[in-house]
């Protein structure tokens, strides 16, 4: 068996480039336009941090996709994000929304 | 520079410093001073030795209240004198202008000041006071370390961090989206700032136990040979690990590590 940290590859040093905010948004559409059980919750959070879907339209999309979940699903990561989601548009937060929504993204896909 | 004062003949040639002295009563009272001097260095080396934490007291740290004469001390009084050193210390030292023992600073860059093979330096060793946890000492998930580690996981798999050689980056960006900065080049030197970060709380497990992490707990390994910047990551919760990829955690890595648990 091959060892992890045979594994590591050549390292770099961080750069300390910030996240590109447009580029996560991009990413968010991608994943939005992919089917899967949160789709439409994504679309609609992207419709949102663009301005053109209100705040309760998405907050029914998240409660819809929360009723959807399987009833013995249990990942705290995935809860996580929904209630990520929820400070977020309680707040009017974007980024928290935009972070929810990418974590949301990755946790369904695995569930 | 220390051991070149030190290595002269006692009383032959120049006295900086000591005043007029007689042939004799000079000898005796340099010779009483040069004592005291050395004995108050050996408790302040003890001192820095105690304070040093793991990996090589002395090393790079430079002495506070010292500069440029006793910069190398740690190299030139490592062995010979039984103080800790050994690895270095930073040539040199700093001493303002005017200032003959002045300053106390030594720069911390990476690597300044070590040899080959010594890690675990003032950047990377700090203190560890950490309480030893046991199995299940962990305390379970917690909702920062949730979100961490699905922010983690998110940018690992997206591989906007990198594709392995980054993990300082992955493990950053998924800091910084939950409000936590991370500086530095290198992975070894986050461990220094999660040790003063209130959001965490630093342990002491065994290697074993890396892969019973709770989502969210950061683990630091030092440089060693061939790594430079060690390695940095977030545990999943599932024995796996995201920095810049994701991968079964690295217990292994063959250096030190620290460990930080999310609290909240």
């Amino acid at each position: 068996m091959v060892e992890d940290e045979e594994l590591l590859p050549q390292q770099e040093a961080d750069d300390n480039q910030p996240e590109d905010r447009n580029q996560l948004l991009e990413q968010l559409k991608d994943l939005s336009s992919r089917p899967g059980p949160a789709a439409l919750l994504l679309r609609a959070g992207h419709g949102w941090l663009q301005g053109t879907l209100s705040t309760p339209d998405l907050r029914a999309r998240a409660a819809e996709f929360e009723a959807n979940l399987q009833a013995d699903l249990d990942d705290p990561l995935l809860i996580s994000q929904l209630d990520r989601l929820e400070e977020g548009l309680d707040g009017e937060l974007e980024d928290e929304v935009l972070y929810a929504l990418l974590g949301l993204a990755y946790q369904a896909s695995l569930s | 520079m220390f051991a070149a004062q030190f290595g002269s003949p006692m009383g032959v040639g120049f006295n900086p410093g000591f005043g007029a002295m007689g042939p004799m009563g000079g000898q005796q009272q340099m010779l009483m001073m040069m004592m005291t001097m050395m004995q108050m260095m050996q408790q302040m080396m003890q001192m820095m030795g105690a304070m040093g934490g793991g990996g090589c007291p002395g090393m790079g740290m430079g002495m506070p209240g010292m500069g440029d004469p006793f910069g190398g001390f740690g190299n030139q009084m490592g062995n010979g004198f039984g103080f800790p050193g050994g690895c270095g210390g930073f040539p040199g030292g700093f001493s303002p202008p005017g200032v003959p023992f002045g300053g106390g600073f030594t720069p911390q860059a990476p690597g300044f000041g070590r040899g080959p093979g010594c890690f675990g330096g003032p950047t990377f060793g700090g203190v560890n006071n950490a309480p030893p946890l046991g199995p299940g000492g962990f305390g379970g998930p917690s909702a920062f370390g949730n979100r961490l580690a699905a922010d983690a996981q998110q940018i690992a798999q997206s591989g906007v961090a990198g594709r392995g050689g980054n993990c300082k980056r992955g493990v950053r960006m998924a800091l910084n989206r939950q409000g936590v900065n991370l500086d530095g080049l290198s992975a070894y030197q986050g461990a220094d700032q999660l040790a003063r970060n209130p959001r965490f709380r630093e342990v002491r497990i065994p290697r074993e136990q890396l892969r019973n992490l709770p989502p969210g707990a950061i683990v630091v390994w030092d440089r060693k040979q061939g790594h430079p910047h060690g390695h940095i990551s977030i545990a999943l919760g599932n024995g796996r690990e995201a920095s810049d990829v994701i991968r079964n955690q690295i217990t292994n890595y063959g250096s030190q590590f620290r460990v930080f648990l999310p609290n909240g």
